[in-house]
Parts: structure tokens; C-alpha cells; sequence
């Protein structure tokens, strides 16, 4: 831990920024709850980053960019993952870009998420902030698409799912956090949803008849009767 | 016939190795000089010992070396460079096999690193895996120093080889071996990085 900082806090977990074995490196901390029962925190924890890494390595295999994993210490409670030097969150880049351009990203984004769920993989929290633009030229500069590559981040909700509905929800979660945070939301979430149909042939019809009954109903099932 | 790395693989860790100046100073220690032959990292699950690597081609006694490995006469390991994508693959195996918060699986140190390297839970599969055979020409050594490996250099010496730099792992990584081992399919190879596909691996092993 030693020349690492802290950058940022939240419920869940602390992330620290700094070198581990010469690369630029992350660490998520998973820190002790002490309102929870001891043995109950420690379980859920490892069993959280235990799906964390799970998720994260998935996606490589369906061929989704997330940040290379270096160490994963259940008994430290860390995570030690890559650190994007040269990037954007979606969120800053939304706010930067002419609209031809974001609907251009918009399909790939949208591509993106179907190869993930048709791998069965349930990201958890889509949102803006949770998806990278890298410049693959180490360069601090994001203008041309082409020079960029999309990289999910955050798996510290997700898992293993092959239900439509979770996928739905998925959708959900991030048409909401879109539509909450940036005003070219409306214009932007059809061409996601284009990309998905796109990559995720054999299954988005269903997923989209799943969306669209968790907008009518909101994201938590029912549980009347 | 031996393919070539993608050049995207190579530079990952390579180029972060060329330029010295826009490398943070703290937590990395490279404790040689840039031009020395082997490679030398500060480990991270213990400060004061560090992973000493050196890649030797054209060797003439891997039989009498793994002999003497197996005899406990050598303190490294003797790992197949065929394996190997690049230097950190070595290095977050060595991290995992010594962070003292784990408990090992294997009994030493050294079979650990290499069973920590391998995606198998199975302990002798791995170690005949990742090790050399009798008849390999070419071996990656590794070796701690720090408090309790006092005689890593003696595992150098007792190899009859041709040093090379370790740069040139790069041409000795069979990637057809190296996927078929970890597992990593025609997607992942083609939009994902070798050395972060293996290196995730490692890591997230349990």
C-alpha cells in the first residue's frame, strides 16, 4: 500500500490509485463494516469480490475490454486492478461531444452490452461512470473514435445470470442513470438499444419485452401475493 | 511454427520499461541497472524480498538442473519461458505465492510461485506444466532474495546457458500453448491483450 492514494470513497469500498509491480495500478478496499456482524461482513464480502473477479474476467472472454486484474486478497479485502492513465468516463465525454459522434458511440455501446449479456453476465450498475473511453495511443486526447476503446469498469455489483429479466433490468438501470444525468439522453438511448439488437441477435427480443415491463413497474419486482 | 506476440502485448509491459523518467519513483524499485542482463522487482506482499528473473537460451544441463531442483540443492524455479508472456506474469504469480495472508497449497516457496502461475488446481499437473523438461534448451530462472532466500545466486550460477536479455521472452512465448493453457478462446485473443487475459487469470485464481 505504501505510495498509494486515496481518490475516492464510497459506500462499499475505498479506491486508492497508485504503481504495483511498475504498473499504474487501482485498488478497491473493501473496508471492514463494524455494524455487521463480524463473520456476516467477512462472508459477503469475499463472496462479493469473489463475483467481482469472476465478472471481470468473463467479459474478457466474450471479448468486452475491462481493466486487467493484478491481485485479488480476501484477506486484506483488495482488489488490485489496472489503471486507465490516459481516460474518459462516458459521463465527461457526453458533455464534450457533438451528437453525430455520440450516436456513432451509442451503437457501440449498445454493442458492447449485448456480447456482455448474451454471455450472461449481469453488469449490476450501468451507468455513465462506469464506462471508460481509453485512448489506445497513450495519449490524453479523446476526439477520434477511433483512437478510443470502450472499457466497462465497476463490477463490484455485478454476476452470473442468464434470465432475461435481469437484463432487462440492466437496461433499466442505465436508461435511468442516462436520463438522470445528461440532457441528450433521450436521443442517444434508441441507438444503444440498436447496437444490442445488432450483437445480441438470438435473445433481445425477449430482454426488450422484459425492459419493457420493468419500466412500467420500476426496477423491484412485486412481491404481492 | 511459432507465432509472433501481438506487438500491443509486448508494449504493455515494455514500453513502461523503456522510458525511466515518467515512471512514478515509489513502490516500483528496479534495483539493477537498466543494461544488466536480469530482472530484478521489489515484490510487494514482502518489502524486503525481491524477485530476481533471468532467462537463459541454449542450455545444456536441464536434466542435471532439474535433478538438483528436486533434490532441494537449487532454491529457484525453473519455469518453461515457452509459458511466459512477459515478465509481470511472473511477477503477480510470485506476489500471490508469498502474500503472507494466504495459506500455502504447495510445500515450498518456489513450487508455489509456479503453481500460482497455472490455471489447474492440480498441484503436480501444474508443476510439470510450468517447470522444464530434461530435454528443454531454453529456461526462465527465478529466484528470491531478501531475508530467508540468502542464496539466490548460487541457482545462476549453476546454469550452463547463453544469458539473454529478458526482452527477448517475447520471441520464445508459444501463443497457441499459452491459450490452450489458460484457456482463452478466439474472441478474448482478438480484442483482448495476451498478457491481460493471462495476467487476470492468475490473479483471480483462488
Amino acid at each position: 500500500m505504501e505510495g498509494f492514494k486515496l481518490i475516492k470513497q464510497g459506500a462499499e469500498a475505498k479506491l486508492y490509485q497508485g504503481v504495483y509491480l511498475g504498473v499504474p495500478t487501482i485498488i478497491k478496499e473493501r473496508f471492514v463494516k463494524t455494524y455487521r456482524h463480524k463473520h456476516l461482513d467477512d462472508s459477503l464480502t469475499k463472496e462479493r469480490m469473489r463475483a467481482e473477479a469472476k465478472a471481470l474476467v468473463r467479459c474478457k472472454t466474450v471479448g468486452i475490454a475491462t481493466p486487467m486484474l493484478l491481485n485479488v486478497d480476501f484477506h486484506t479485502r483488495m482488489i488490485f486492478m489496472e489503471h486507465f492513465v490516459h481516460s474518459i468516463t462516458l459521463k465527461d465525454f457526453i458533455e464534450q461531444t457533438c451528437l453525430d459522434t455520440l450516436l456513432e458511440l451509442s451503437v457501440l455501446i449498445g454493442k458492447t452490452l449485448g456480447k456482455m449479456h448474451a454471455g450472461s453476465i449481469i453488469h449490476g450498475d450501468l451507468t455513465s461512470s462506469n464506462i471508460l473511453l481509453v485512448n489506445t495511443s497513450n495519449k490524453d486526447c479523446f476526439e477520434d473514435l477511433q483512437e478510443l476503446k470502450l472499457v466497462l469498469i465497476d463490477f463490484g455489483l455485478a454476476h452470473i445470470e442468464p434470465c432475461a429479466e435481469d437484463k432487462g433490468v440492466d437496461l433499466y438501470v442505465l436508461e435511468r442513470a442516462l436520463l438522470s444525468t445528461h440532457a441528450v439522453a433521450e436521443a442517444i438511448f434508441p441507438s444503444i438499444l440498436e447496437g444490442y439488437k445488432q450483437s445480441y441477435k438470438n435473445g433481445f427480443r425477449e430482454v426488450f419485452c422484459k425492459y419493457e415491463e420493468v419500466r412500467a413497474r420500476g426496477r423491484k419486482r412485486t412481491m404481492v401475493g | 511454427m511459432k507465432k509472433r506476440l501481438p506487438t500491443s502485448t509486448t508494449t504493455l509491459f515494455g514500453n513502461q520499461w523503456e522510458d525511466q523518467k515518467s515512471r512514478p519513483p515509489s513502490a516500483f524499485q528496479m534495483l539493477n541497472q537498466p543494461q544488466a542482463m536480469w530482472f530484478e522487482l521489489g515484490l510487494d506482499a514482502r518489502p524486503e524480498t525481491s524477485l530476481k528473473m533471468q532467462l537463459y537460451e541454449n542450455v545444456r544441463n536441464a536434466r542435471e538442473l532439474r535433478a538438483l531442483l528436486m533434490g532441494g540443492q537449487l532454491q529457484c524455479c525453473l519455469i518453461k519461458p515457452q509459458l511466459i508472456v512477459a515478465p509481470l506474469q511472473v511477477a503477480v504469480a510470485a506476489n500471490k505465492a508469498l502474500s503472507s495472508s494466504r495459506k500455502r497449497t504447495t510445500k515450498g516457496p518456489f513450487t508455489e510461485i509456479l503453481f500460482n502461475l497455472s490455471p489447474s488446481t492440480n498441484i503436480s499437473q501444474s508443476l510439470v506444466k510450468f517447470g522444464i523438461e530434461d530435454g528443454s534448451d531454453s529456461v526462465l530462472v527465478a529466484a528470491l532474495r531478501g531475508p530467508g532466500f540468502e542464496d539466490a545466486d548460487e541457482a545462476f550460477a549453476r546454469v550452463q546457458g547463453c544469458a539473454v536479455h529478458i526482452s527477448q521472452l517475447a520471441g520464445l512465448s508459444d501463443v497457441a500453448a499459452i491459450r490452450k493453457t489458460y484457456k482463452i478462446g478466439d474472441v478474448e485473443h482478438q480484442s483482448v491483450a495476451l498478457l491481460d487475459s493471462v495476467v487476470s487469470r492468475i490473479a483471480s485464481k483462488e
